[in-house]
């Protein structure tokens, strides 16, 4: 499969990436990093996991767009003081991205802890706690060389050995860790600031890997001592640092003097950092009507996840911006391809597919077009991974046809067990009018709606369902989406896919990578592993004396400060 | 009565027992793990594993359940999942602003429903009987979460007078402390004031058609003193076990308005800790709830007492 090179769409990439130029970055990089082949597949890296949650577009009316990818103020251009106090949609379940990789919880902790990579602007990794890293053998050998004067918050120094230790609790701990690691045959300290890591193949894209939120970079003291257990003290080298957390109420986060700041300018989560606020504070507020409410009263500096439904209240209010976060997430149905399920039958999902009208079930979950954008892609168009491959399985509208696939395929009229939740308003709305769909086309569905916890319970068990709706990033690497590897509830096994999961993982070219990504997306598509629909965006809201927050896709508050 | 107090203390084992037990059963029977929760949506199914076994979820139920007694047995209602600390602890730490929004809810409610209740039985039939009653029914009817967000839309966002979410403890000082639990209270305490107003009515109606009622009118008391000494102190005994349920309702009812008002209260920690399938401190919190309503029950049948001194207990 040929990569998708549309140049409208790179055109339009362009106009929506208004920022540092690319190749800039590029050269930086290469720099950085010491060596020229880590540096060319850094064009195609990112990140990923599933969230709950959400919705959104590119386009929003009075609200700004999302792209991480917004001008960047100039360094020292800030104010420093002030409590930035930010509604959060619940408390996280752990304060430990290595323990748990609830978005909460890395959004939260993203001010506290750092990594060996960063993401930028375009998503893709960037030197952070590294000074440089040069890559041998090919890509089976990464030589480390950390940076020098970085403190931790406890005012220790961080050297080789709490690297080593960080890293062996990340591949202990952390399922994307366990994968990396699967690779690694070596991680050896050569002196206090250099650790080198060999793999037993070439593995162009571990900077992917450590540049992700669980990767995180603690003291050996408190990383030996939990090595199996979320972290007993939060200890970081980020900006800011933990001054209280006091669970269901707030976690307040102090600025961090000793900060290292990087000399390069901000860049989403690389480059320089500055810690304007005196304190940000993290408020769990469940009710969406109530961060609304606080942001207008201005008991809230910042609100995440507001109900689109309040968009044009709360954009008719003066002090309140609002972001339209888009790329975000792309939401979608799994089908069960386990052999307990019946949804093992290709051809029966393939018939399933066929019959979908996207355009409603975007509707239905997330209201009208400011807020979902269709399309057969795994990552966003503003991302290096863009591809649009697989697009003849996408959207067909077709329910005559896919009656006569269903019966082609043996299909008897057994209900179609569907696991579904209100607790997230677009996992039940979209799986009504997919069900509906369905059944226009001929098949029975049983639609059992359950809370979170059973729904994340039973889709474990591959004899318990056979559909069930999620969402998963669109910015991050397509290597990292938890739905590829076979372990993951829905279960695809694959050797072709396998294969480019390994070719994807250890090529360091990013036009043949991107060709690679292609053909695991065609593949996706044509077994029609799951409905993909749109990509959802959600709704935040800030009050305006908030500046440099520049609207990334995942939210921080370095180099954010209030200005009167 | 000490002895009266000792053995409905004694009686209330068995119940807690009951309680426990049902409890356990049920929350183990019901779907849903805490491990995929807290672990996030990219745990593999091998870490999930790995985590069941180390909480020692993956022990057959009559083993956990035995385990727990044993801890139970020496005043150790475990640890919570998610807050890694000890149960006892994590509920205290929530208990000052449940207890404290259930004594200005069930004093709203008390200020609202009694005097309503009385006016209503005294000026039976008139307009302010069938007003009160009409806004009764309301209040009744109403559901806690929407009273709640017209209250703070109209007072937190239009009006600004009150702050629409959160807590301050009453360290941070009295009138700080108020300003956050003034909509709570009003929330909480409407639909009980409901209640107990209607039930005021009646039992006011069914005692000022006594005998004695009669009597002391014959004897040229005061409507007042007829009213407040005589009708109201002999309606007070059913009143009293109407309130003393009130405030056990209302301890435990608290979960929605902790909610809706992000009060980090009892009530919110057992919401969180039914979506997270926090075992521990869901039994923890369901005993403790069950102990306070085998105390206030016991509190109420001792008021009985001073209330009225035919009753009394040997």
């Amino acid at each position: 499969m040929t990569p998708q090179y549309d140049p409208e769409r790179e055109k339009l990439r362009q106009m929506l990436h208004r920022t540092v130029d690319r190749r800039m970055l590029m050269r930086g990089t290469a720099a950085a990093l010491g060596a020229g082949a880590l540096a060319r597949f850094l064009a195609a890296c990112g990140g990923g996991e599933e969230e709950p949650g959400g919705g959104g577009d590119s386009t929003g009316g009075g609200a700004a767009q999302t792209p991480a990818t917004t001008e960047s103020p100039a360094a020292g251009e800030g104010k420093p003081g002030g409590t930035l106090r930010v509604a959060i949609i619940g408390e996280p379940p752990a304060f430990d991205p290595t323990f748990t990789t609830a978005t909460i919880t890395q959004n939260t902790t993203a001010h506290v802890f750092e990594t060996l990579w960063a993401q930028d602007n375009e998503f893709s990794p960037q030197p952070l706690l590294l000074e440089s890293a040069d890559i041998q053998e090919e890509g089976k050998v990464f030589v480390l060389n950390l940076r020098q004067g970085v403190k931790f918050h406890n005012g220790e120094e961080m050297k080789a050995d709490d690297v080593i230790a960080s890293l062996e609790r990340y591949a202990k701990l952390s399922g994307r860790g366990r994968t990396l690691f699967e690779r690694v045959e070596g991680l050896d300290k050569v002196d206090d600031y250099t650790v080198r890591l060999a793999f037993n193949a070439p593995t162009g894209i571990a900077p992917v890997f450590l540049q992700m939120p669980d990767a995180i970079i603690i003291p050996k003291s408190i990383a030996d001592a939990a090595p199996d257990s979320e972290m007993g003290e939060f200890i970081g080298t980020g900006p800011y640092m933990v001054k209280e957390r006091l669970p269901d109420r707030y976690i307040s986060l102090v600025r961090f003097e000793d900060y290292a700041k990087r000399d390069e300018p901000p860049n989403y989560f690389a480059g320089g950092k500055t810690a304007y606020f005196d304190e940000i504070r993290f408020i769990p507020v469940s009710e969406q009507a109530v961060r609304s409410d606080g942001l207008i009263t201005d008991e809230f500096d910042f609100a995440e996840d507001l109900s689109k439904d309040n968009f044009e209240a709360l954009e008719a209010e003066p002090s309140v911006e609002l972001q339209i976060t888009l790329p975000y997430y792309f939401y979608g149905a799994h089908f069960n391809k386990s052999e307990e399920s019946m949804m093992s039958n290709r051809d029966l999902r393939m018939a399933l597919l066929t019959a979908i009208d996207m355009e409603p079930v975007a509707r239905a979950g997330f209201g009208d077009e400011r807020f979902w954008r269709l399309g057969p892609e795994i990552s966003a168009p503003e991302s290096a991974w863009y591809t649009d491959a697989g697009k003849q399985y996408y959207d067909l509208k077709d329910p005559d046809k896919a009656r006569e696939m269903l019966q082609a395929a043996g299909y008897d009229g057994t209900p179609i067990r569907w696991i579904a939740t209100k607790e997230y308003s677009y996992n039940y709305n979209m799986g009504l009018v997919l069900k509906d769909q369905m059944e226009k086309a001929g098949a029975v569905i049983d639609f059992q709606v359950m809370d979170w916890a059973t729904l994340v319970s039973q889709r474990s068990q591959k004899d318990a369902w056979d559909i069930f709706i999620t969402g998963h990033p669109s910015y991050n690497h397509p290597i990292l989406q938890v739905f590829l590897p076979e372990t993951w509830p829905g279960w695809w096994v694959n050797s072709r896919k396998d294969e480019l999961m390994t070719l994807i993982i250890e090529e360091t070219d990013p036009a043949k990578q991107l060709e690679y990504i292609a053909e695991l997306q065609e593949l996706w598509w044509s077994e029609a592993c799951m409905i993909k629909v749109c990509e959802g965006a959600t709704l935040r809201g800030y009050r305006s004396r908030l500046k440099g927050y520049n609207n990334p896709t995942d939210w921080h508050f370095f180099n954010a400060w209030f200005e009167e | 009565m000490t002895r009266y107090i000792i053995r409905r203390l004694l009686l209330a084992i068995p119940v807690m027992l009951l309680v426990a037990v049902t409890t356990f059963l049920l929350l183990h029977m019901t779907p849903g793990d805490p491990v995929s929760v807290l672990l996030g949506p990219d745990a593999t199914v091998e870490q999930i594993e790995e985590m069941r076994e180390a909480l020692g979820l993956n022990d057959p139920v009559h083993i956990q359940l035995l385990n727990w007694f044993r801890d139970l047995a020496r005043g150790d209602l475990g640890e919570s999942i998610f807050l890694g600390k000890p149960v006892t602890e994590a509920i205290a730490e929530r208990a000052q602003p449940t207890l404290l929004l259930t004594l200005l809810a069930s004093l709203v409610a008390i200020c609202v429903g009694l005097p309503f209740g009385v006016i209503s039985a005294v000026r039976r039939g008139s307009t302010i009987d069938v007003g009160a009653m009409l806004a009764a029914m309301v209040g009744i009817s109403m559901p806690t979460f929407w009273l709640g967000l017209n209250l703070i839309f109209i007072f937190g966002v239009k009006l600004r007078w009150l702050p629409v979410q959160g807590y301050q403890p009453l360290s941070e000082g009295l009138w700080t402390s108020l300003r956050y639990l003034i909509m709570p209270a009003l929330t909480l305490g409407a639909a009980q004031g409901a209640l107990l107003a209607r039930m005021t009515r009646s039992m006011m109606l069914e005692v000022l058609h006594e005998d004695y009622v009669r009597t002391a009118r014959a004897k040229g008391v005061s409507e007042r003193r007829v009213i407040l000494r005589h009708a109201l102190r002999n309606a007070f005994i059913p009143l009293v076990t109407v309130i003393g349920l009130t405030f056990a309702v209302l301890i435990s009812g608290a979960v929605v308005t902790e909610q809706v008002f992000g009060i980090p209260g009892a009530g919110q920690l057992l919401i969180r800790a039914v979506n997270r399938r926090d075992f521990p401190l869901i039994q923890g919190i369901v005993l403790i709830v069950a102990l306070l309503y085998v105390i206030i029950n016991l509190i109420v049948d001792l008021i009985y007492v001073f209330l009225d001194p035919r009753i009394h207990y040997s």
